[in-house]
């Protein structure tokens, strides 16, 4: 589904950020992205949610090859990804159901049907009394939730998440992650990028692990594939 | 086929773009004046030399007032005999005292005054009259007489009109140019300001033509909005023309004037600035867009 080939990657000028990264990531399978800070997982995360293209090598998505790929082609695939970035990047002057919907409006949908999807979403990550709130006045946690529930909504092909439980309780984070795990069943080929060990070793899924700008995978355990 | 998704902030908006209004407001007033004074000229310009094809006029310069009586008369009688002319009339004292008036004041015309004869001429539509055979007819019965065609005060008119004409459509030119760069600046300005949400609805798989969709309609609404702001003032302003050119007795610029028509077209400058505005908006914004990913 996912294929990194040679995949070299700077930004303008630059040294590059990421190189020489080689791995397939099979539809439906569920990885980790570990890695220190400043390693290269968030332009990781980048290319794969198509907001930078590689420097060279070859980068296959859903079986399209997204270095050479037109740009008109591209809202069709970022339509099959959903993405919780790091700092939520909500839209401010829209309330927790108007960010949650998103992505089906922009897919063309309309109506009751949607708001009715939404509602239900926000309900199940705990967010009943605050569907009207508008980012500004949600606290981190909950505007964490939201942002997930944004990225998931659509039930994407490709769910990417960056830390997505860093800032919720010990609890919430253990419901957003069977969030993201039944959502994997569901076929949803998974990539959460965190530094949180215990949160790995409790799910037991595979890691990508990024160190000086090289990727290696490791299994479950951390040990190297 | 994308529906509608309202995504951009209004306060952000107004950060970027809470000007532009007020400068298409001055941008559609200046143009409406020029365009106000372009058509008028058209319309009075048609209106001058149709009136003034047709005539012709006798200038009987004698001194003797006898002698000058006697001339006209001969010359009246002669014209009368003249086929292809529709009429031949002295222009009589209180007429020629209008006529002087404004020049001279009312009060200095006095019976001394020697004030030569006029015969104002008629001629009949579709007739061509042989006016050197007529002038030299009229020479024989007065000298001095003076056969005037108008041509040359029509060429000269012609001349300043068509200048004065020029210089209004390249006012119009001009503020329709100014507007679209405005525009095109306002356009970046709330790009710049809605970066971020841009981008966001971009991952999210928004097409370029959604987004340009949502900054079109915010322009139209701007220039439709300045538009109105603007075609209002300067119909204040122009009514405000009206009435003052109409208090100026005996000048040319009376005959100035706008019809209905052409104030009905004066009257669709907001919605032409709101078409401009959308269509300028939507090709920056789709421009600006190839830049990114």
């Amino acid at each position: 589904m996912i294929s990194f080939n040679n995949v070299g990657m700077r930004y303008g000028m630059e040294a590059e950020v990421l190189r020489d990264i080689s791995f397939e990531l099979p539809q439906g399978s569920f990885h980790f992205l570990t890695g220190p800070s400043g390693a290269g997982k968030s332009s990781l995360l980048k290319m794969l949610y198509l907001a930078h293209r590689p420097s060279r090598g070859r980068l296959e998505m859903f079986g399209q090859n997204v270095t050479d790929l037109k740009r008109d082609d591209l809202p069709r695939l970022r339509r099959r990804i959903g993405v919780v970035f790091q700092e939520f990047r909500l839209l401010d002057h829209l309330t927790a159901v108007e960010n949650v919907a998103l992505p089906l409006r922009i897919a063309g949908g309309s109506g009751r049907e949607i708001d009715q999807h939404v509602e239900e979403l926000l309900v199940w990550v705990g967010l009943k009394d605050r569907m009207k709130s508008r980012p500004p006045v949600l606290s981190g946690g909950e505007k964490q939730r939201v942002a997930i529930a944004r990225a998931v909504i659509a039930k994407p092909d490709l769910l990417l998440a960056d830390e997505p439980t860093g800032n919720v309780d010990p609890a919430m984070s253990e419901r957003l992650m069977h969030l993201f795990v039944e959502l994997n069943k569901l076929g949803t080929t998974t990539v959460i990028a965190t530094h949180d060990m215990n949160l790995v070793r409790k799910i037991g899924a595979p890691q990508l692990h990024l160190r000086d700008r090289f990727v290696s995978r490791l299994d479950g355990a951390g040990d190297i594939i | 086929m994308t529906s509608r998704v309202v995504f951009l902030s209004d306060s952000q908006d107004r950060a970027a773009t809470s000007l532009l209004p007020w400068v298409m407001a001055v941008m559609v007033y200046l143009c409406a004046l020029a365009l106000a004074g372009s058509l008028s000229l058209q319309g009075s310009l048609t209106a001058w030399t149709s009136d003034l094809t047709h005539r012709l006029t006798v200038q009987i310069t004698v001194a003797d007032p006898v002698e000058r009586e006697k001339q006209t008369e001969a010359a009246l009688s002669y014209l009368a005999s003249v086929p292809g002319l529709e009429s031949a009339e002295r222009i009589d004292g209180d007429a020629m005292k209008d006529l002087l008036a404004p020049w001279l004041g009312r009060d200095n015309i006095t019976n001394d005054l020697p004030i030569p004869s006029l015969i104002d001429i008629v001629v009949e539509k579709n007739k061509t009259i042989n006016l050197t055979a007529v002038q030299a007819r009229l020479r024989t019965i007065s000298p001095q007489a003076v056969l005037d065609d108008h041509q040359q005060w029509l060429g000269d008119l012609m001349e300043l009109s068509v200048v004065l004409q020029s210089t209004f459509w390249g006012i119009v030119l001009l503020v329709v140019l100014a507007t679209i760069c405005i525009v095109i600046f306002g356009t970046k300005a709330g790009m710049a300001e809605h970066r971020d949400t841009i981008e966001i609805m971009h991952l999210m798989g928004a097409h370029d033509t959604m987004i340009a969709t949502e900054f079109q309609r915010r322009f139209m609404h701007h220039g439709f909005k300045g538009g109105l702001i603007g075609v209002v003032i300067a119909a204040i302003t122009l009514f405000a023309l009206a009435k003052l050119i109409t208090q100026i007795e005996g000048s040319v610029l009376t005959t100035v004037s706008l019809s209905w028509i052409k104030a009905m077209a004066i009257l669709l400058l907001p919605f032409a600035a709101a078409v401009f505005s959308a269509i300028t908006a939507r090709w920056t914004v789709m421009r600006e867009l190839q830049r990114m990913l």
